[in-house]
C-alpha cells in the first residue's frame, strides 16, 4: 500500500464505493479481498470480455489510520477541551474522509500533557474525545459510528517535559475501533 | 501487674487528650520536663531470637525502630547510647537492669522475644517504661513466617497506642500502580500493574498481570478489596480485586469513561466517574452492582469523587467555576458547594478519616502541583509539599496524622508520605525499582 499517494485517495475510495455497491470491500484489513473491479472495455464493442483494471490497488479503509495520509490529529489548549480554529479544520476534512468509508467505526482517543493530575486527565482526556465526537456528529456522522476513549496522560507521543512536547500529547487521535 | 503505674497512665491519658486537641505541635511530656526534644526518647535492641528465628532478630527489631521514628512521636536511641557492657537482651525479660538504663537517654524500652512454632513465628513482645522500672503493654504476636515483619508493626501500633491513645500505623497497606517495562513478542513496551506493599514499602507484592494499563487502586475500607481502573479489555473499566480469591472482576463496563472509584466509608457504595451520558459524571452504585444512580447533573466535568468518613457527603472537582475547583454535595447529589478558592486548579481531594481535613493538589500557572490541605469547611488551606516537582494522588493515614501521595520530585514517579505535625517529608523506601504512583492507603491489620 506504500506506493499509494494522496491523489488516488479519492479514486481509491471511489472503488471501494464501487466494491461496495458490488457487494465486496471487507472491513477487516486481514481478510481484505480484492475489491474485484472488473469492467468491460468500453472500446471493444465486445460485452464478453471482462479485463481487470490494472493499477488500481485494492482498497484498505487503514489509510484512514496511517499518519500522514489518514484521519488528522487535532491539538487542543492547556486545560482544555475547546476546539481550536485549526481542529476545526482537520474535523471538516476528517468527516468528509469517514463520509467516504461508511461502515468504518471509528475511536477517537483523546489524550493530554502530564501536567494536571492523572485522575483529572482522564476525565480530561474523555472530554476532548467527546467534544470531539460531538463536532463530527454535528458535521453529518453517525454517532453510532464515534466511540471515545481517554488515555488521559497514560500515552504520550513527545516525552519532553516542555510546552513543545505538552503542545503535542494535547490531542485527539482517531484510530479503528475494534 | 499494672497497678503501680495506674497514676502514670492516667496522666498520659490527659497528655495525649491535650495533644489531640491541640493537634499540633505534640506536647508529650512524661517523664523528664526539663527535656527539650518533645519525642519519647525509646530504646529498641536487637529480639532474643529462640531457636529456628535467629535470622528475624534484628531486621524485625530495624523494621519497629522506622515504624516508632516515623510516627514523629519517638526518638530513637542509638545502640552506643545503651548502658555501657550492654551484650544483647536476654530472653528473661525480668533480668533488664534498669538501674543501667536509667543512665542512658531512654525512657521506653522495647523488649521481644521471638520463637517459632511450626511454620508460625511468635514474638513475646513487651514495652517498659525505664523510670518507674515497669512493663507497660505486653503482647504475645503469632503469625505466618512469611507475614514475620507484621509482628514488628503491630507492637509499633500498639506502642504508639499506650503512649498516645491512639494506635500508629504501621501495620497498615499501600496499594498503588508501578510501571515497568515488559518484552514481548510485540517489542518493549510500558505496562502499569496493581502492586501493595507494607506502609513502608516492605513485602512488596505483585497483584494484577494484565500486561496493559491499570491505575488508580483505591483499598476498600476494610482492606479486602481493591477497585481500580484497568484497560486490560481495550476499553477503561472499573474492576474490583478481591484478596481473598485473586479474582479480578468488571465493577463498571459503559461505554467511554469508568473512572475514579470511591469506597463509602461502609464498603457497601461505590462513587464513580461515568462518561456514558456524553459528559464525565459523577454516579454513585451499590459494590454488588445495583442501584446506579447519576449525582452531578451539569454541562461542566466534573470528576475525583470522595466520601466524608460519615458518609453523607462528597468532595469532587469541577471546572464549572472555570479552572477546576473542589465542591461538596450530599451522597444524593444536592446541596451543591464550592470549597476550594485557590488560584489555579485543584484536584485529587482526599477527606482524612478524622473528618477534619481534605488533602488536594493546587496547580499555579507555570509551578508544579504541590500537595495541599484544608479544614473541610474550606478554611484554612495551606501547602505541605513545595517542590517543583508533580505531586498528586494524595490518601490518608487511618489515623489522619499522615498523607501518602505521588511525587515525580527525584525526577521519576515515587511514593512519599507527609507528617503533618512536623512535615517531614520521606520517600517510601523499598519502590525505587518501580515507577510508583496513584496510592492508596489502607487500614490497620490486626
Amino acid at each position: 500500500m506504500k506506493e499509494i499517494n494522496v491523489r488516488s485517495m479519492g479514486v481509491i475510495v471511489l472503488a471501494c464505493l464501487m466494491a461496495v455497491a458490488m457487494g465486496g470491500c471487507s472491513n477487516d484489513p486481514e481478510t481484505s479481498i480484492n475489491p474485484g473491479l472488473t469492467a468491460s472495455d468500453p472500446s471493444s464493442g465486445s460485452g464478453s470480455e471482462i479485463t481487470t483494471i490494472e493499477g488500481l490497488p485494492e482498497f484498505d479503509e487503514t489509510i484512514l489510520f496511517t499518519e500522514d495520509r489518514g484521519l488528522g490529529t487535532i491539538f487542543f489548549d492547556y486545560n482544555s477541551y475547546a476546539l481550536r480554529p485549526d481542529a476545526l479544520e482537520t474535523l471538516q476534512a476528517n468527516a468528509s474522509m469517514i463520509k467516504n468509508v461508511p461502515g468504518v467505526v471509528i475511536q477517537i482517543e483523546g489524550h493530554c500533557d502530564e501536567r494536571g493530575t492523572q485522575e483529572y486527565n482522564l476525565a480530561l482526556g474523555e472530554r476532548r474525545a467527546l467534544a470531539t465526537r460531538e463536532h463530527l456528529i454535528n458535521l453529518g456522522i453517525s454517532g453510532d459510528r464515534l466511540i471515545t476513549i481517554s488515555y488521559g496522560e497514560e500515552v504520550p507521543v513527545a516525552t519532553g517535559h516542555d510546552e513543545s512536547a505538552w503542545s503535542q500529547n494535547r490531542r485527539s487521535q482517531f484510530n479503528r475501533a475494534m | 501487674m499494672r497497678s503501680p503505674f495506674r497514676i502514670s497512665l492516667a496522666v498520659l491519658i490527659t497528655v495525649s487528650a491535650a495533644w489531640s486537641a491541640a493537634a499540633q505541635a505534640p506536647a508529650v511530656r512524661i517523664h523528664t520536663e526539663g527535656r527539650v526534644d518533645s519525642r519519647i526518647p525509646i530504646a529498641v535492641p536487637p529480639f532474643v531470637s529462640g531457636r529456628g528465628a535467629q535470622s528475624y532478630g534484628a531486621s524485625l527489631a530495624a523494621v519497629l525502630s522506622r515504624d516508632l521514628d516515623f510516627t514523629g512521636i519517638f526518638t530513637i536511641v542509638e545502640p552506643d547510647e545503651y548502658p555501657p557492657g550492654f551484650q544483647g537482651l536476654q530472653a528473661d525479660a525480668t533480668k533488664l537492669d534498669f538501674n543501667a538504663w536509667r543512665r542512658t537517654p531512654a525512657e521506653h524500652l522495647i523488649h521481644a522475644a521471638l520463637s517459632t512454632d511450626g511454620d508460625m513465628v511468635v514474638a513475646e513482645c513487651r514495652l517498659f517504661d525505664i523510670p518507674v522500672a515497669q512493663q507497660v503493654v505486653g503482647k504475645r504476636l503469632r503469625t505466618r513466617s512469611q507475614w514475620a515483619r507484621l509482628l514488628a508493626h503491630q507492637f509499633a501500633d500498639e506502642t504508639v497506642r499506650f503512649l498516645t491513645g491512639v494506635a500508629g500505623v504501621a501495620s497498615s497497606e499501600i496499594v498503588f500502580s508501578g510501571s515497568s517495562e515488559i518484552t514481548s513478542s510485540s517489542g518493549r513496551r510500558r505496562v502499569k500493574e496493581i502492586y501493595i506493599a507494607d506502609y513502608d514499602g516492605g513485602k512488596v507484592t505483585q497483584v494484577t498481570h494484565h500486561g496493559s494499563i491499570s491505575i488508580k487502586p483505591k483499598f476498600s475500607p476494610d482492606g479486602k478489596k481493591i477497585a481500580y481502573l484497568s484497560y486490560k479489555d481495550r476499553y477503561p473499566w472499573l474492576y474490583v480485586y478481591d484478596r481473598r480469591t485473586g479474582a479480578s472482576t468488571a465493577l463498571s463496563k459503559r461505554v467511554g469513561l469508568n473512572h475514579a472509584p470511591a469506597w463509602s466509608p461502609d464498603g457497601r457504595r461505590i462513587a464513580l466517574v461515568l462518561s456514558k451520558d456524553a459528559n464525565t459524571e459523577i454516579y454513585i452504585k451499590n459494590t454488588d452492582g445495583t442501584g446506579e444512580q447519576r449525582l452531578t447533573k451539569h454541562r461542566a466535568s466534573d470528576t475525583s469523587p470522595a466520601f466524608s468518613p460519615d458518609g453523607r457527603r462528597l468532595v469532587f472537582v469541577s471546572d464549572r467555576a472555570g479552572r477546576p475547583q473542589l465542591f461538596l454535595m450530599r451522597d444524593d447529589g444536592s446541596d451543591v458547594r464550592r470549597l476550594s478558592f485557590q488560584g489555579g486548579s485543584s484536584y485529587d481531594p482526599a477527606w482524612s478519616p478524622d473528618g477534619k481535613q481534605i488533602a488536594y493538589i493546587v496547580e499555579k500557572d507555570g509551578l508544579g502541583l504541590e500537595l495541599w490541605m484544608m479544614r473541610s469547611d474550606g478554611t484554612g488551606a495551606r501547602p505541605l509539599t513545595r517542590s517543583m516537582g508533580s505531586n498528586e494522588s494524595p490518601t490518608w493515614s487511618p489515623d489522619s496524622r499522615h498523607i501518602a501521595f505521588g511525587s515525580s520530585r527525584a525526577g521519576i514517579s515515587q511514593l512519599y508520605t507527609v507528617t503533618i505535625e512536623t512535615g517531614v517529608v520521606r520517600q517510601i523506601p523499598n519502590l525505587s525499582h518501580l515507577y510508583s504512583e496513584g496510592p492508596s492507603w489502607g487500614p490497620r491489620r490486626n
